[in-house]
């Protein structure tokens, strides 16, 4: 396989890999407010997704996977709130660790670097008809 | 004149002669022992399973059996062999063309 279709195989694992990111950012906000269920429970805790390097077997060019999504381990806000239901005995409720200002940086981030890979995509294309304007 | 037409005739003889010899020497010894019509028919069949594949691929993308990501990728590798084909197709055809119009 050449080149210029390789490409396309790498950066379409970038496409998806930073669609598996934008999925973890969106069930972190959607998850920004859930409690726990009992008195004194843990609430939500934030996902982290993380990447890793791979070779496609095919055209042996280097591609992106997302590997695992881990919980982040940092401590939960507590919130004085004694009539929740989720309140433990001294009237505090534990929130989850998401932060929507960090939630929302990471999205941007995502969305920029699918982005990038899809005009890299658009670019190996534009080049590959260019060649064959050759034959014409 | 006859002088000359008899020249220009052995000219060609020998000059078709090596071209012979040529196509006889270098015929066995081409890259893969293939010749020309075969490695068209190869690059043919291997066209039409990547726009099989493609087609598959849209019809699996419709039925969502398939990620738009994945439709969209079988699409572009397919819209690119069908480019190439037709280019090739298309000097094919003119060379072919080109031949037929030549004054004998």
């Amino acid at each position: 396989m050449d080149a210029l279709s390789a490409i396309s195989v790498t950066a379409g694992s970038a496409m998806r890999a930073q669609g598996d990111r934008l999925r973890v950012v969106s069930e972190n906000l959607a998850n920004a407010n859930s409690t726990s269920q009992t008195a004194g429970g843990d609430p939500y805790r934030r996902k982290i997704i993380s990447f890793e390097n791979g070779t496609d077997e095919r055209t042996g060019s280097a591609i992106v996977e997302a590997t695992s999504t881990e919980r982040d381990e940092s401590a939960f806000t507590l919130q004085y709130e004694p009539s929740h239901p989720a309140a433990d005995e001294n009237g505090y409720v534990k929130l989850p660790n998401v932060n929507p200002l960090i939630e929302m940086s990471n999205m941007r981030e995502a969305a920029r670097s699918y982005e990038a890979n899809l005009s890299m995509v658009e670019n190996a294309r534009d080049m590959r008809r260019q060649l064959v304007e050759l034959l014409k | 004149m006859t002088d000359f037409s008899a020249v220009r005739s052995t000219y060609v003889q020998a000059a078709y002669a090596k071209t012979v010899q040529g196509e006889r020497s270098t015929g066995p010894a081409a890259p893969d022992g293939k010749d020309f019509s075969q490695m068209v028919a190869n690059a043919a069949s291997q066209a039409i399973d990547n726009v099989r594949e493609g087609d598959s691929m849209a019809m699996k993308g419709l039925t969502g059996q398939a990620g738009l990501q994945q439709v969209v990728e079988a699409t572009m590798a397919m819209e690119s062999t069908v480019q190439v084909s037709v280019a090739m197709r298309d000097k094919l055809v003119e060379a072919y063309q080109d031949i037929m119009r030549m004054p004998i």
